[in-house]
């Protein structure tokens, strides 16, 4: 026989190609994560795994269908939210489920060093429309607030941007094209340009988490190529957390020192008055009130609830007198600026937690977290959803 | 039947690579590491 018919080839190249975009296309509508509780570290960045933007809006579909007329919560914020050390049944998020009760529905799409706004925030967004009454809560601390395009999880913002499935926003899309000149990330954009049309990364990540992962990772080693959905939460199987001062001492001086190093906390957004007395400097009011303007398109902020989620005060009364007041200092003045620009806001510096809150400087423990979640559904129940106005498109 | 054939295998061998460059536009997009080592 001779070679084969190249016209066949490319017929054939043209054909596989396209099929597989059609099959990436089709993975996107339906909610592919089995039980899905929150984004743990085989289904995250850590293990090269990168959820696509409509396949956590498809979580929201097929958990909480828009014809249940059900409240959705739709959690962001870093990997206190994401209730690191916490194992799965232990997870705050889930505590806060049973408290709301069954006329709520909570989906948690927090991630380790996110910011307010990144993954539950842009998820939000894309669902806002559709889910009128859904309201968002996430956590940060005082003085970060990154956009969702500045940060570590800048991806699913491109990916939901490309793809149309966030609210025209003429703000964002002036500052976009300011910041396209100085930005270093086009190559990038461009990849999720092509994902919006040929649906690759929707495709494979279907595929790794379905079938098989492509490719090994230092933390999963000999596992790195089974599906996704046969590995548990990693946290199920870590060793429980253990909250008390002999294990808090074991973590000095690393911990305090990077508690030192917190927004919050170090000196350089602060300056002393002819008092002497510690004050926020007006060139980083003015930096946090503008990044706090790009956070979320009006008028989400009325639909969204700030939780400043607190210190350990065992590591608290390490740091010196100036430190905790400038802590102080931080959290009220970001509860200003936040309600200032429209957010609901809860700050938790001075809520009753206790050493045996935590498992380290900021992440709790599960009584930790049940607490969290008690206060989280108080402050959930008190926002006016009355005023809640769909976002245009 | 020489003919069918040589189309038939081009054919698949066409589908072959068109997954396999679907794929490769996926590899490529991905980071070869994780944006948050960066960012902390």
């Amino acid at each position: 026989m001779k070679y084969p018919s190249p016209i066949a080839v490319c017929v054939g190249v043209v054909v596989g190609f396209a099929t597989c975009c059609v099959l990436g296309q089709l993975t996107t509508r339906k909610n592919i994560y089995q039980d899905f509780a929150r984004l743990h570290p085989f289904l995250e960045q850590e293990t090269s795994y990168y959820p696509t933007a409509s396949q956590l809006v498809a979580v929201a579909h097929g958990q909480c269908p828009p014809a249940s007329h059900k409240t959705l919560v739709v959690l962001g914020g870093n990997s206190v939210f994401n209730g690191s050390g916490q194992k799965r049944d232990e997870l705050w998020s889930r505590a806060l489920q049973e408290d709301l009760g069954d006329h709520y529905h909570v989906v948690n799409f927090s991630a380790p060093g996110a910011g307010a706004v990144d993954n539950g925030g842009v998820i939000f967004e894309c669902l806002a429309r559709e889910y009128p009454t859904a309201l968002f809560v996430t956590n940060t601390e005082p003085g970060y607030y990154p956009a969702a395009n500045r940060s570590a999880y800048s991806y699913l913002f491109w990916d939901a941007y490309c793809k149309g499935l966030l609210s025209h926003d003429a703000r964002r899309t002036a500052r976009l094209e300011r910041e396209k000149a100085t930005s270093d990330d086009a190559d990038f954009k461009l990849s999720r340009e092509l994902n919006s049309v040929c649906y690759f990364n929707d495709l494979w990540t279907y595929v790794s988490y379905r079938y098989v992962s492509t490719f090994w990772t230092s933390w999963l080693r000999g596992r790195s190529f089974q599906p996704r959905h046969r590995l548990r939460d990693w946290y199920d199987k870590r060793p429980k957390v253990v909250a008390d001062e002999s294990e808090f001492q074991k973590m000095l001086p690393d911990h305090l020192e990077a508690l030192r190093h917190r927004r919050p906390v170090a000196a350089d957004r602060f300056a002393q008055n002819s008092n002497g007395a510690w004050v926020q400097t007006a060139e980083s009011l003015q930096q946090d009130e503008e990044h706090i303007a790009d956070l979320l398109p009006d008028p989400l902020q009325r639909r969204s609830l700030i939780v400043f989620t607190p210190y350990n005060p065992w590591f608290l009364a390490h740091l010196t007198e100036a430190e905790r007041t400038r802590a102080e200092i931080s959290y009220a003045n970001g509860t200003h600026l936040l309600e200032k620009a429209g957010f609901h806001v809860l700050s938790t510096y001075d809520s009753g937690f206790s050493p045996s809150d935590f498992g380290d400087t900021v992440h709790l423990s599960p009584a930790g977290g049940r607490l969290l979640a008690k206060l989280v559904a108080d402050s959930i129940r008190s926002m006016d959803t009355a005023s809640n106005i769909p976002a245009g498109r | 039947m020489k003919t069918s054939l040589r189309i038939l295998s081009g054919f698949v061998i066409g589908i072959a690579l068109g997954v396999f460059f679907h794929y490769l536009l996926y590899r490529i997009s991905l980071p070869s590491e994780p944006f948050i080592y960066f960012a902390f």
